[in-house]
């Protein structure tokens, strides 16, 4: 009970960072369907013992921790990603404004009466 | 609800063509500014008393203080970053505005006071004499840690091997000029936040014509570099990324 637990606080507190805004909606999905699927696969000690067997690992519990790394990983490059696309979009949008205000002094510059 | 970019409502009004062949003659003099803003502000008005054809242009990336209103004079343009960006967005926005305005060229010259406004004639001359599509100032006098000078050794011979030895002698300049064949041909590339060598490698490899004038560097008289060691390494990742990559892509010209 107390493992079915663990896995609902940590997707409340997920949700809750996402309610504050603090997490942006979009880059919280993959977080809470990795803490959904692998804490609930961390329960079923029949899926921890297949995952150990397929991996070659033969401390059993092990196997979760890889998988828990391997998901990790694969999250913070997708962060990454979006991070990578959220920097582009904002130098994207400082070039447009500054071309706009430079449009705006070439024309006052060139109707002032000098 | 906030209004997006693409909204028709604050959508910029381009140049019209009017505007925008008011500088057929003219050179926009990019002074880019850190935390130097009186000696950018010196540097512009130099600018404009060199020749009437020169328009400084200071773009301030984010200064602790900002510029004051009139820091680039009567015939010049400022713009202040709302961040500290880098150089290679601040190349990205003096080169749309040269191409938006219709400039027949554009300078860079460092706003720290480390190159001679008098030096200017001298690098736009190959281009206004249809002789070069860009221009770049190689110090002869860069004094420098051993550091340093072993990394510019390095990017020196990765990008002669680049451009099939056209790259000019010096990759980490920051005084050049383009006209805007070579501005249009090098804007569709994204710029990095050292961006020099990055430039000068593709334009050697897009086929432009390179020219390298001699300059003397002079010392800072204020200030210090924006180049730490941390800055050093990155700047020394981001251009054996950009190496890779030219390679994947393979020579093209």
């Amino acid at each position: 009970m107390i493992h079915v637990a663990i896995v609902v606080a940590l997707s409340a507190v997920l949700l809750l960072l996402v309610r504050r805004g603090l997490i942006h909606v979009d880059m919280s999905f993959p977080w809470l369907l990795a803490i959904l699927v692998l804490g609930f696969l961390s329960i079923n000690d029949g899926f921890v013992s297949w995952a150990a067997e397929r991996l070659g690992i033969v401390y059993e519990p092990i196997a979760v921790v890889f998988l828990t790394i391997f998901v990790l990983l694969g999250l913070m490059t997708m962060l990454l990603i979006g991070y990578s696309a959220l920097r582009r979009r904002q130098i994207q949008m400082i070039r447009y404004f500054a071309s706009l205000d430079l449009a705006n002094q070439e024309r006052e510059m060139h109707d002032s009466p000098d | 609800m906030d209004k997006s970019p693409t909204d028709p409502q604050i959508r910029p009004q381009p140049l019209s063509q009017e505007d925008s062949a008011a500088n057929p003659h003219r050179v926009l003099i990019l002074v880019p500014n850190y935390n130097d803003n009186i000696q950018a502000s010196e540097i512009a008005l130099k600018i404009s008393a060199t020749s009437p054809n020169y328009c400084p242009l200071i773009i301030d990336d984010g200064s602790s203080i900002p510029l004051a209103p009139d820091a680039a004079g009567d015939g010049g343009l400022q713009v202040r970053l709302p961040d500290n960006l880098g150089l290679g967005v601040i190349t990205h926005i003096a080169f749309d505005h040269a191409l938006a305005a219709g400039y027949r060229a554009i300078a860079r010259i460092d706003g720290d006071g480390q190159h001679l406004v008098s030096d200017l004639p001298r690098l736009v001359a190959p281009i206004e004499d249809d002789a070069a599509d860009l221009v770049v100032g190689v110090r002869v006098n860069h004094q420098t840690s051993w550091l340093r000078s072993a990394m510019k050794a390095y990017f020196s011979i990765l990008a002669n091997w680049l451009s099939g030895g056209r790259a000019p002698k010096d990759v980490n300049t920051g005084f050049f000029a383009a006209n805007l064949t070579a501005v249009a041909r090098l804007n569709v590339f994204t710029f990095e936040r050292y961006p020099e060598p990055q430039i000068f490698i593709l334009a050697c490899r897009e086929g432009l014509r390179v020219v390298q004038i001699e300059i003397e560097q002079q010392d800072r008289s204020q200030g210090r570099t924006t180049l730490g060691l941390s800055q050093a390494l990155r700047m020394f990742y981001r251009f054996n990324v950009f190496v890779i990559t030219e390679v994947m892509r393979g020579r093209r010209s």
